[in-house]
């Protein structure tokens, strides 16, 4: 039964209904006076209060989407400290010319479209799609599932403008998986928001820029799209004129639950940086009509999030120009979730640290939002001194509410002005003349 | 009261200790039959497993400040602040190429220029690193302007300063030029680095917490070159070539940085890493820049990789462990090198038919 799964919490309210039910029913039978009934009565009590503790971490977790599995959460399955190459040639799933597909769109309509209907109340069961470690592509009426591997045009996955009216309406949404082809990393249940834009006739052959989202740890893609609304709010300023239409792609920031990496290259370990910083640029690139590397793609994460957008961008100002940490923090964590990240190297962990960085080694060329807020907020201090270490020509801006605490109502009211920020930081898609246009039509 | 106040969870703990303890002392009271006693029964527990469950939820949201008020939990808060400009800003590019000074290649029995060799200095903003070094451009090299992309040698070796030495500049420039003039390696730029940047051999890795020498050759290096002169960005166009001091460097960037390099050639060697200071005190950094580790624990990568060196019989030593774990799209070849003036010219006619060619190329040079 999934963690997740809304069946699963009905089952978990029911049994602690039970049990309070059950408490109440036997209350008589535990009332003698010695020390054997007495003992029954505490555990009576304490039984059905672990139930109800239990059925309320259960719907907590499927709100805020912490763990999606029971994988997740006590691990067991999750991949090898070592990745193991996974795409030798010739394996399932392999595209032309022997490499593994790099990005496989495992759902196209998984949801109604952000910006127009509302959101199903529940994520798609990525589970549903079959076992295995190897995502299946999924065949999709209107869309062919198979992704080509060829140079990226403006055919790339089929998705041209004449796919389907409503995408050039209101965008779509695809679930998708991805396979790292430097790190053998994979990662699956993530999504990419398309723009309406992406499929309308002035863009057919516009190049359009990339926000990567990150979620916090523990966390859940799904919460990009449904909890901190992202593709809608982009939805809405771009249909207000307020920010460029561009490429969302949402991942959760742990690639190797139940272990949070903090997005660093882990010595002998799985290689998580390079993996965002390397292999998901290229793995977007190979598969929609997006601008390579630099002004083009910006960052935008949260909490753990937050310091992985940070530390991506100013370890790979070339890849990534401009980042958004939203309650982020800015040094190098250890604890019982992270373990040993820094192969024991004080040095290493000093790497990781963006203070230290700023402090020890050249500012980086990027473009940083930090947001925190005065009151409800542990990140406060260390953000505002994070802030007065940025040196030109790296930029550093601050969006501080008076009052907010951790959680996707703060960075929901953050959202417009941080989207806002970045749009106008990235290099926009442009499209072809009007005059253009109408030859074509 | 306020969500976050200490008091708000002492009053949830008194509540707590107080229902239960009226429930177990009147547990005998409440235990007969009647609809009284059973709906006393029910409402007791519940509110002592919704104390509990609030006292939890507000120890847990103080510790880790999940939500900062009431309304906050509520979400009734707005208000979305406004972005301020808060340090740095912008400062000219700080990535150089400096020019020491030029001079002509010639080759013998050719009548024209073979191109031109410079003594360089090259800082990298990232790196913060200054090194000295040679740089060869071929002839019909035009600079930025002419709008025409070359393709890019990096050669790492601690003897690029040594004249006669078969990885010096001046030699290994005069035989680049040869090859170009007889069309057998396209018209490419050479860059001559050292491999120690520091004081100790760091095998071009960035030393942890110290010299970032790989940031300077994998992010810096390409900058420079594809900003200040005319230096392809594809990394189909980028090889390295390493001798005994640089030949790790040439394999372990290729490795970790096939996004920016796809060909390199370095003569047969321990592929361990350099016992520099960098991994001291962390076995795991040492295990991780072993090359050979690398190739059975990672994914291949898109990279031709020659195995070049005199007297080096292909496939022995460790070069063969080299070729053995290499599965494709990576491609491991190697060459024999004969002595004489040039003992480079079949590296770099093999370089040169890597670069023309659209795949890795599995033969070795002829």
């Amino acid at each position: 039964m999934g963690l997740d799964s809304g069946f699963f919490e009905v089952v978990m309210i029911a049994a602690a209904a039970a049990s309070l039910a059950a408490v109440v029913w036997l209350w008589p039978k535990a009332a003698a006076r010695d020390l054997t009934h007495a003992a029954a009565r505490l555990g009576l009590i304490a039984g059905s209060q672990l139930l109800v503790i239990a059925a309320f971490l259960v719907c907590l977790n499927g709100y805020f989407g912490f763990y999606g599995s029971w994988v997740q959460l006590l691990g067991g399955a999750s991949p090898p400290a070592v990745p193991a190459a996974a795409n030798r040639p010739g394996a399932a799933g392999s595209g032309p010319g022997g490499r593994a597909r790099s990005l496989v769109i495992n759902m196209t309509e998984p949801g109604p479209l952000p910006g127009g209907q509302v959101l199903p109340a529940e994520a798609p069961q990525y589970a549903a799609l079959g076992p295995g470690l190897r995502p299946r592509a999924v065949a999709a009426p209107g869309l062919p599932p198979p992704l080509p591997l060829g140079p990226p045009g403006p055919d790339v996955a089929g998705l041209r403008p004449r796919a389907s009216t409503s995408a050039a309406v209101v965008g779509r949404l695809l679930l998708v998986s991805m396979i790292g082809q430097r790190t053998g990393i994979t990662a699956r249940g993530d999504y990419v928001y398309l723009p309406p834009q992406y499929f309308q006739r002035a863009y057919a052959r516009a190049r359009f820029p990339v926000v990567l989202a990150l979620t916090g740890y523990p966390g859940a893609s799904w919460s990009i799209v449904k909890r901190l609304a992202l593709p809608s709010e982009a939805a809405s300023l771009v249909a207000a004129g307020r920010l460029p239409p561009a490429v969302y792609v949402m991942m959760n920031v742990s690639v190797a639950m139940p272990r949070d990496t903090e997005c660093t290259n882990i010595p002998a370990g799985p290689q998580v940086e390079s993996f965002f910083a390397q292999d998901v640029p290229r793995a977007i690139e190979q598969s929609f009509r997006v601008e390579h590397q630099g002004a083009a793609w910006g960052l935008i994460g949260y909490s753990t999030g937050g310091y992985c957008a940070a530390k991506l961008a100013m370890l790979n100002p070339y890849q990534f120009r401009s980042a958004v940490s939203l309650a982020g923090y800015y040094a190098a964590v250890r604890d019982s979730t992270t373990g040993n990240l820094y192969g024991g190297s004080l040095g290493y962990r000093h790497e990781n640290d963006l203070g230290w960085r700023l402090e020890h080694l050249p500012a980086p060329p990027v473009s940083l939002l930090a947001t925190s807020s005065r009151v409800g907020e542990k990140t406060f201090p260390g953000t505002r001194a994070f802030l007065r270490l940025i040196q030109p020509p790296m930029r550093g801006y601050s969006l501080i509410l008076a009052q907010g605490g951790h959680n996707f109502g703060t960075w929901q009211r953050e959202l417009p002005q941080a989207l806002t920020w970045l749009g106008r930081q990235l290099q926009p898609a442009v499209p072809d003349q009007p005059q253009q246009v109408l030859q074509h039509s | 009261m306020a969500l976050t106040s200490p008091l708000l969870a002492v009053a949830l703990g008194t509540t707590v200790t107080v229902l239960l303890a009226g429930i177990l002392l009147g547990w005998r009271r409440l235990a007969g039959r009647g609809a009284r006693r059973v709906a006393l029964r029910a409402i007791g527990l519940c509110a002592l497993q919704a104390s509990v469950l609030g006292l939890v939820f507000v120890l847990v949201n103080n510790s880790l400040v999940f939500y900062s008020s009431w309304s906050d939990l509520a979400g009734s808060d707005t208000g979305g602040g406004t972005v301020h400009a808060a340090a740095g800003g912008s400062a000219g590019p700080a990535d150089s190429l400096t020019v020491l000074s030029r001079s002509a290649v010639t080759v013998p029995g050719l009548p024209r220029v073979g191109g031109r060799l410079d003594s360089v200095r090259i800082h990298g903003a990232l790196s913060g690193l200054t090194v000295s070094g040679h740089l060869f451009l071929p002839p019909g090299y035009g600079g930025r302007a002419s709008r025409r992309l070359f393709p890019v040698i990096v050669v790492i070796s601690n003897r690029g300063a040594d004249r006669s030495a078969p990885y010096g500049a001046l030699s290994l420039a005069a035989a680049a030029a040869a090859q170009i003039a007889a069309g057998r390696l396209p018209p490419a730029i050479l860059l001559f680095l050292p491999a120690g940047l520091s004081s100790s051999d760091q095998g071009c890795l960035n030393q942890p917490g110290g010299v970032q020498a790989q940031t300077f050759f994998a992010q810096d290096v390409p900058r420079v070159l594809q900003t200040a002169a005319a230096a392809s960005s594809s990394a189909s166009q980028w090889a390295l070539l390493g001798d005994q001091s640089g030949g790790y460097c040439a394999l372990q960037l290729a490795l970790d940085d096939s996004g920016v390099f796809s060909v390199a050639a370095a003569p047969p060697a321990s592929y361990a890493r350099p016992p520099g200071p960098g991994a001291a005190g962390s076995p795991q950094l040492s295990q991780q820049d072993d090359l050979l580790w690398q190739l059975r624990h990672l994914p291949p990568q898109p990279l031709s990789v020659l195995v070049a060196g005199p007297g080096a019989a292909p496939g022995l030593g460790p070069a063969r462990e080299l070729a053995a774990l290499a599965r494709p799209p990576m491609h491991v070849a190697s060459a024999s090198l004969a002595p004489g003036r040039w003992p480079l010219t079949p590296v770099l006619d093999w370089i040169g038919a890597v670069l023309r060619a659209p795949a890795p190329l599995t033969a070795g040079p002829r």
